[in-house]
C-alpha cells in the first residue's frame, strides 16, 4: 500500500511532535537520541526480508523519528545561547540602559513612533556592561531612519513587551517571543539613537531592503497617504500605515487577508519573470535559475512572513515539478512548505498568520473540488456565470477552512465573507497588478506610472467602498467578547 | 498579426487598458470637480472624526484606550465640539508624545 500524500503525513507527525513537547518534559539529547534510534530501526527494517510486517514496522519507526525530530527542533529553538540577553535581563529590567547592535529589521513608523529590531552586541547599565547576543525591539518617540544592517547605539529604559495584539488577547510578549525578542528598549527621544556605522558592504538582505525602500518611495510619491498605505501592505507587506478603521472593517468582512502579501503576489513576480524570459526565448534551466532567486528576493524584501514563505516554497516546488516535467501536486507542495517553515522555526506552529495561511490554502485545495462537484459547476453553461460560481466555491472553501481560527483569534463570525471574497479579491488582484506596474513603470517610464497610479487609487477606493457597503448589511458579522 | 502568444497578447492588452483608463481618469479629475470624489481619496479618509465618534470608535485611534476615549467624550460634552485638533492637548493624558502619535489619525468635520 502506498501513501498518497507522504509529505502531509510527515508534516502532521512533525507538528504533533512540536505540540506534544510541552506535555512530555523531554530533554534535547533524549529526543535527539530516540529520533536517531528510530532512524536506524527504520533502516534495519527496510533491509529485512519479511516485507509485510517489517514494512509496517519500518513506517512506524520512520514516523516516530519524524515525531521526535519535531520535539528536538522545538527544544533547540527554545534554547538560548549562554550570552543571550535574557540571562542579564533581570539585572537591567526597568533600568536605564545603552544598547549597541546591528539593525535587524526595517524601521516601522506608527503614529509618531518608530520601531525596529536590533541584534544586541553590548548592553551598558550604570557602570556595568555585558557583551551579549539576542534580539530586542527598540521603540523611539519620534522619527529615526536607521537602515537594515547599520550599527546603532540607543539609550532608554529596558522593559518587558506589553499590550495585546488581537481580540483573543494574544499578548505582544508572546508574539515577540516567537521572533526571539524578549525585551523592549523604550527610547524617549529620537536624539538618543545614534548610528555608529552604516552598513558598508550590502549583502543580499541589504540589497532587498534597499530595493524595498526605492519601491516605497515610488508608491508614496504617486499615491495619497491612505491609498499608498494600502498599496504598500498589498505589494510590499508593510501594513504599518493602514488606518486602524480600515483594518477593522476588513476584519469584519473577512477580507483582511488581502492586506498581506500572499501567494498571489509571489505568483505575479514569478509569472512576470517567466513571461519575460519566455519572450527572450531562454531555455528552461536558465528560466528556473532566474525565477527561483527572484521569488526568494521578493520573499526577503516583503519581510519573509509565513504566508510569503509558504507561497515561495510552494512556487519553487511547482516550478521544479514543471522543470522535471512532472505533474505538480498542490497538497504535496503545501505540506512541503509547512514542513520547511517548521524545521527552521517550530514556534510558527502557534502563529495565527501561519495557521490562517495554511488553513485557507488547505481549505481551497481540499474542499473546493468536492463543493464544485456538489454544486455541479461543470453543468453551468454560461461562462461568466460559471466563473462567478467558481469564485464563490473557492471563497466558501477558504472561509470553511479559516472560520474556526478567525472566530478564535478575532472573536468574530462573518457570513458576509463568502460574498465579500468573490468581488474584493478580484479587485485586489487588479490593484496588485497595477501596483506591480506602478513600481516597474515608476523606474522605467514615469509618465506611464501616472496612469497606473490613477487606476490604483480608483480601484482601492472602489474596494473600500464595496467593503463598507457589505459590512453595513444587517447580520453581516457577529462579534462576541 | 503580431508574433505574440495568447498569454503575451493578454499582458499587452492589460497594460494598454490600464494606461488608457488611467489617462481618462486623470483627465476627468482635471476637468470636473464633481468627479474627483469618484476617483480620488478624500483627505479625511480613514481618519476618525473626534466630534462625532463614540467611545468604541475613539479607541481605534493609536494610543487611545478606554479611559482617554471617555475623557475626550467628557471634554466634548463640557466644552462643545473641538474646533481645532490642537485642542486635544487640553484633554488629560494627551501630552506631547501621545498627541504626536494620534494627530494624523484624527480629523474634524
Amino acid at each position: 500500500m502506498t501513501m498518497r500524500n507522504p509529505f502531509a503525513w510527515i508534516t502532521l507527525c512533525f507538528s504533533l511532535g512540536i505540540v506534544c513537547t510541552s506535555r512530555m518534559r523531554i530533554t534535547f539529547p533524549a529526543a535527539w537520541g530516540i529520533a536517531l534510534a528510530c532512524c536506524f530501526l527504520c533502516a534495519a527494517s527496510a533491509r529485512a526480508e519479511d516485507k509485510g510486517l517489517m514494512a509496517h514496522a519500518g513506517s512506524f519507526f520512520f514516523f516516530c523519528a519524524v515525531f521526535f525530530c519535531g520535539t528536538a527542533c522545538l527544544i533547540n529553538a527554545d534554547t538560548l545561547a549562554g550570552d543571550n540577553l535574557s540571562h542579564i535581563l533581570p539585572r537591567i529590567l526597568n533600568r536605564s540602559c545603552v544598547v549597541s547592535g546591528s539593525v535587524a529589521s526595517e524601521p516601522l513608523r506608527e503614529g509618531g513612533r518608530t520601531m525596529f529590531d536590533i541584534k544586541a552586541q553590548r548592553v551598558t547599565a550604570n557602570t556595568c556592561w555585558w557583551n551579549c547576543s539576542g534580539a530586542l525591539r527598540v521603540t523611539v518617540n519620534g522619527a529615526v531612519s536607521p537602515e537594515y544592517g547599520d550599527l546603532v547605539e540607543a539609550s532608554g529604559n529596558m522593559v518587558l513587551p506589553q499590550g495585546y495584539c488581537n481580540g483573543r488577547g494574544a499578548s505582544v510578549r508572546e508574539r515577540l517571543r516567537q521572533k526571539g525578542i524578549l525585551a523592549v528598549l523604550r527610547v524617549p527621544h529620537a536624539r538618543r539613537v545614534r548610528i555608529i556605522k552604516a552598513a558598508r558592504y550590502p549583502g543580499p538582505v541589504c540589497a532587498c531592503m534597499a530595493a524595498k525602500r526605492s519601491f516605497l518611495r515610488i508608491i508614496r510619491g504617486r499615491l495619497p497617504p491612505v491609498a499608498a498605505a494600502i498599496m504598500e501592505a498589498m505589494v510590499l507587506g508593510d501594513k504599518s500605515g493602514v488606518p486602524r478603521s480600515v483594518y477593522k472593517d476588513m476584519i469584519r468582512s473577512g477580507t483582511v487577508h488581502i492586506l498581506v502579501v500572499s501567494g498571489f503576489n509571489v505568483g505575479i513576480v514569478s509569472g512576470a519573470c517567466a513571461l519575460l524570459l519566455k519572450v527572450m526565448r531562454l531555455n528552461r534551466t536558465i528560466r528556473l535559475a532566474v525565477i527561483v532567486p527572484a521569488m526568494v528576493f521578493y520573499c526577503v524584501m516583503t519581510g519573509a512572513s509565513p504566508p510569503v514563505v509558504r507561497a515561495t516554497v510552494m512556487g519553487i516546488f511547482l516550478f521544479s515539478s514543471w522543470y522535471v516535467r512532472r505533474d505538480p501536486s498542490i497538497p504535496q507542495a503545501l505540506s512541503l512548505s509547512a514542513f520547511s517553515i517548521l524545521v527552521f522555526s517550530p514556534r510558527q506552529l502557534y502563529n495565527a498568520s501561519f495557521q490562517l495561511s495554511f488553513a485557507a490554502v488547505a481549505g481551497i485545495s481540499l474542499l473546493s473540488p468536492a463543493i464544485g462537484k456538489v454544486v455541479r459547476l461543470d453543468r453551468i453553461s454560461l461562462r461568466p456565470l460559471r466563473w462567478v460560481a467558481a469564485m464563490g466555491v473557492v471563497s466558501l472553501s477558504a472561509w470553511l477552512g479559516t472560520a474556526g481560527f478567525i472566530a478564535y483569534y478575532f472573536r468574530i463570525i462573518s457570513p458576509v465573507t463568502v460574498i465579500a471574497n468573490i468581488l474584493i479579491p478580484a479587485i485586489a488582484s487588479l490593484i496588485t497588478l497595477c501596483g506591480a506596474g506602478l513600481v516597474i513603470f515608476g523606474f522605467l517610464c514615469p509618465y506611464a506610472a501616472i496612469s497606473f497610479a490613477s487606476v490604483s487609487e480608483f480601484l482601492i477606493l472602489l474596494m473600500l467602498r464595496f467593503n463598507t457597503l457589505l459590512i453595513n448589511i444587517p447580520g453581516a458579522y457577529w462579534s462576541f467578547p | 498579426m503580431l508574433p505574440l502568444t495568447r498569454q503575451e497578447r493578454r499582458v499587452a492588452v492589460f497594460l494598454f487598458i490600464v494606461i488608457l483608463a488611467g489617462a481618462a481618469m486623470n483627465y476627468a479629475q482635471k476637468r470636473s470637480r464633481q468627479l474627483r470624489p469618484v476617483f480620488c481619496f478624500d483627505q479625511s479618509y480613514g481618519k476618525i472624526n473626534i466630534n462625532t465618534a463614540d467611545a468604541e470608535m475613539l479607541r481605534e485611534i493609536p494610543g487611545v484606550g478606554r479611559a482617554i476615549a471617555q475623557r475626550i467624550i467628557d471634554h466634548r460634552m463640557l466644552n462643545g465640539p473641538f474646533m481645532d485638533i490642537e485642542e486635544l492637548r487640553r484633554v488629560k493624558g494627551l501630552n506631547g508624545s501621545r498627541f504626536e502619535r494620534l494627530k494624523d489619525a484624527v480629523c474634524l468635520e
